[in-house]
């Protein structure tokens, strides 16, 4: 064998990796950016027009927005939060374990990430008191758990206070009385056995007691009624009023004023369509109007506030009305009884949900930067801080002025990196809102550009390519930093 | 070198004789009967294959054919891939004629021609095969399709409210203020759909768009000869906000619209008591009830039914909305053609209805009892007695247009009053997609 290198032997070593590369990276850069100039099929030359689209599309724009939100609050906050843990963290004992914790969310794919953090922000419909609905997610679980716990015997007590013939007690006789009825017949009917109605029977005061405070009994029981114990209840109250002539609308307005004020609604909203087919009020007042009605009428139910503007059509009946209401229905106590905390559709409500979403994507990284951050905190000379602390230097001063400036190089490095990453972000965003509700970034669009819709090969590539020329001066100044941190050491 | 040589001699002689060895002389003379039949779908595992290949059986036993399925979630750029690699699957299932217009214009799509046109026409009537048909000649058959229009609820529920099945849009809105007032929900929507959220508000509106606007004008709007701004389309949203722009029709409120899942969306119904008592959806959320929390003990027919979506201006009568499955070779082979011919016979589906799901045969001569469950049946008749019969529009539209399309529902849902700028939006989305 000869031993002598031949010139073809570096070739040999290079060729795969050479090979590779070109085939996994260069070709397909070049193919994309071929494509940018391309129409959706690859059919025709369109010049810049890809480009003009993903510039200037209402959905790229709200992307390219989107997208500088994350950039900022994303990278200040996962290189803000790793420096702060990885300072603290430096100081107390337990310092691996603590960085275990907060580095495990690295470990979880991002589209695990993102469907773990779309059950914490889980919605359930609310409900109301009368039929409370349970939440899964936990942030609103939390929330409504501080709901005051208005219920059904509230509004009972308070009517039972102004001298009307009512009280706990009947109301409960009066589901009572309904629910085995119902249940009796059900048996007759076959379809309860009589077994099963002897049980219910058994439960049935306890229940319905429970029910009056709020408790609906577990799902799944032989219940014939239930959707209508409510609605017994307000019954009850509705005969109670009707059986005292001497009092008037004035009362039940006080205790449910959503009652009265849903019934001057009714009247001005007939007026205000009739003036308007009469042409004395225009359509764009008209429906300006019909938007603040609910609101205004139940002012004026509530604090006798007379509505601004001389152009509502009934407001001189209104007393009247408010004197002729004596009934209320379920939806009204409801609102009555309705006073505490809405749970909230953090990934969807436009104004809370990019936030929702960039912190599960700090929730993941902080733990990288932390890492990181951490190594490079080792690094800085304790002779420094200490002979800062013997020359007076307070902790926050001496955090300030020594530690960030050694860390610097780290933090640069940190922070290019973040931003790399934030201006990549697909899976989150994907997976939580597909990029609804105002929650679009680039990367999804790009997809939903290639795979979503049209297949939009031209666009998606115009996409891609401006991303890249986003990244490659981050990537370019990040290979510098390195080298130039390994020079240094 | 030399054992090198060895080496390659010795592998060539083992593979000339191993052949010889490895194949029965039967089946050689078999081969020129051999004959496998590939299919391409969207369907995959437990649910859709075994039903087809159960209603395939008697094909299968009688040709001796074999169908080799394959599933992809992904079927157009699949299709695209193997037909422009000249190998495409002999037969496959796709959403509509037009996510494979460029097929049909290119001839890459077979004629179905060869069947009995006369059969045809009166087995599966007109609408059916306008459908299937491009350019004057059938290239597609539906043999199974399923009913939009319908409006679930419990009848049990209903009973014990005193409430009654509406028969007019008017009505409908009548129950729907009494049941808010005995303070209920009217409807459960549910809109959540991952990347695709918002498709069934696009029902609910192509549903109004068929009962206000009318069949022509519905037909316009899918080939965007009327524009999303106009009159026409702006009543259908307006009429679709009578339910959704109120908080309290809404069960959870348009939040709670937004963030349920469209599956788990029916569950509300049953409840005790129920959160709402209305739900619209196609004839396949039948499985999604008895998936809800104690759905198994549902009874259909008893603990839920349906009635059709109620009429709203008497002059658009009451059509009915629905999809369908849409089949198309792009083989002229003979045992293709054997197996087209049939999907189209009047009881070849059986097997694959019986399995559940909830479609409806379209070939009007499929015996009703042969039906798996009296609510299906049912919708069979409703289908095949509506005054006519339209495709969800959205799914004929450009993939960019029903993008629009979805996330526009949601922005309504989200603020009704947005209504004029959402339907600019995709006006304008319309306007670049259908121009291109």
């Amino acid at each position: 064998m000869n031993m002598r290198q031949s010139r073809w032997t570096p070739l040999v070593y290079l060729g795969p990796a050479v090979f590779l590369l070109f085939l996994l990276m260069v070709y397909p850069s070049l193919e994309t950016i071929r494509l940018s100039f391309m129409d959706k099929r690859d059919t025709e030359f369109v010049g810049l027009e890809n480009y003009d689209y993903a510039v200037t599309s209402p959905r790229m724009k709200e992307a390219l927005g989107n997208n500088l939100l994350w950039l900022v609050v994303f990278t200040v906050g996962t290189v803000g939060l790793g420096l702060l843990i990885a300072t603290l963290a430096d100081r107390v004992r337990y310092e691996s374990l603590a960085k275990a914790i907060i580095f495990m969310p690295m470990a979880i794919s991002f589209v695990g990430a993102g469907v773990i953090w779309k059950f914490v922000y889980d919605l359930n419909p609310p409900g109301n008191p009368t039929q409370p609905g349970s939440q899964i997610g936990l942030l609103n679980a939390i929330l409504v758990s501080l709901n005051p716990d208005d219920n059904l015997a509230d509004l009972v007590d308070k009517f039972a206070d102004e001298d009307i013939d009512i009280s706990q007690a009947s109301a409960t006789t009066a589901i009572i009385d309904a629910e085995t009825e119902a249940i009796n017949a059900a048996v007759a009917a076959g379809e309860l056995t009589q077994s099963q109605a002897d049980e219910l029977l058994d439960k049935l005061p306890d229940t319905a007691r429970d029910f009056l405070h709020g408790d609906l009994p577990p799902q799944g029981e032989n219940w014939q009624l239930l959707g209508r114990w409510a609605n017994i209840v307000i019954d009850q109250i509705n005969a109670a009023v009707a059986a005292n002539p001497s009092l008037d609308g004035q009362t039940v307005c006080k205790i449910v004023p959503q009652a009265c004020s849903r019934e001057i609604e009714k009247v001005e909203e007939d007026a205000i369509d009739a003036a308007v087919d009469a042409g004395t009020l225009t359509e764009d007042r008209a429906e300006e109007m019909l938007d603040d009605l609910p609101e205004v009428a139940l002012a004026y139910v509530k604090d006798n506030k007379r509505p601004s503007g001389s152009d509502w059509q009934t407001v001189d009946q209104w007393d009247t009305i408010i004197t002729n209401t004596r009934e209320i229905n379920v939806r009204s106590a409801n609102e009555v009884l309705d006073t505490g905390f809405e749970p909230i559709d953090w990934i969807r409500k436009g104004t809370i949900n990019n936030f929702a979403l960039i912190i599960v994507g700090v929730w993941i990284w902080t733990g990288f930067c932390m890492v990181v951050l951490s190594a490079g905190l080792k690094s800085v000379p304790k002779e420094l801080l200490e002979a800062a602390r013997v020359d007076g230097a307070n902790e926050l001063q001496a955090f300030f002025r020594i530690t960030v400036p050694v860390l610097m190089p780290t933090i640069t490095v940190v922070t290019t990196t973040m931003i790399i990453t934030v201006l990549k972000v697909f899976d989150i965003v994907y997976v939580m809102t597909a990029g609804n509700f105002g929650t679009e970034v680039i990367a999804n669009r790009m997809y939903l550009e290639m795979y979503g819709g049209d297949r939009q090969f031209g666009r998606a590539s115009a996409i891609a390519v401006i991303l890249m020329l986003a990244i490659i001066p981050l990537l370019i100044y990040n290979i510098y930093q390195f080298r130039k941190q390994e020079a240094y050491r | 070198m030399r054992k090198a040589l060895v080496l390659i001699t010795v592998l060539a002689l083992a593979a000339a004789f191993f052949p010889h060895t490895a194949a029965p002389v039967a089946k050689v003379a078999q081969a020129q009967d051999d004959c496998v039949i590939t299919f391409l779908t969207v369907w995959s595992g437990e649910d859709e294959l075994p039903n087809w290949e159960n209603m395939i059986k008697p094909f299968v036993e009688e040709t001796g054919c074999t169908v080799e399925v394959e599933s992809t979630r992904d079927i157009v750029p699949v299709l695209t891939t193997r037909v422009e690699a000249g190998n495409p699957p002999d037969i496959a299932g796709v959403p509509s004629f037009g996510a494979i217009r460029t097929f049909l214009e290119e001839g890459d799509v077979k004629p179905l021609d060869y069947l009995d046109m006369d059969r045809m026409s009166t087995q599966f009537g007109d609408t059916w095969m306008e459908l299937g048909t491009y350019d004057g000649t059938l290239y597609g058959i539906f043999p199974r399709a399923s009913l939009k229009s319908l409006i679930w609820y419990s009848p049990k529920a209903f009973e014990a409210a005193g409430y009654t099945v509406p028969a007019t849009w008017d009505e409908l809105l009548g129950l729907c203020e009494t049941i808010v007032d005995d303070g209920s929900a009217c409807f459960s929507i549910g809109l959540e759909s991952g990347a695709a959220s918002g498709w069934p508000a696009t029902d609910w509106i192509e549903d109004i768009m068929l009962r206000t606007a009318g069949i022509e004008a519905y037909d316009a709007w899918v080939n965007h000869e009327i524009e999303w701004t106009s009159p026409e389309v702006t009543r259908a949203w307006e009429t679709f906000g009578e339910i959704v722009g109120e908080e309290d029709y809404m069960y959870g409120g348009a939040a709670g619209t937004l963030s349920t899942n469209f599956g788990e969306a029916p569950c509300a119904l049953f409840t005790d008591p129920p959160g709402a008592y209305l739900h619209r959806q196609a004839s396949f959320i039948q499985s999604f009830i008895q998936d809800c929390p104690g759905g198994d003990q549902l009874v259909p027919g008893e603990d839920f039914d349906f009635f059709l979506f109620p009429p709203i201006d008497e002059a658009a009568g009451n059509p009915g909305l629905g999809g369908a499955d849409l089949f198309v070779t792009f083989s002229d082979d003979e045992n293709v053609k054997a197996l087209v011919e049939f999907l189209t016979q009047p009881e070849a589906l059986a097997g694959w209805l019986q399995g559940g799901g909830s479609g409806i045969a379209t070939n009007r001569e499929f015996p009703l009892d042969l039906y798996p469950d009296p609510l299906t049946r049912r919708a069979a008749e409703l289908l095949n007695s509506v005054d006519s019969f339209r495709f969800d529009a959205s799914d004929q539209m450009p993939g960019d247009v029903n993008q629009a399309f979805w996330t526009g529902t949601l922005s309504f849902v989200e603020n009704s009053d947005d209504l004029t700028s959402i339907l600019e939006t995709i006006e304008s989305a319309a306007d670049a997609a259908y121009g291109q």
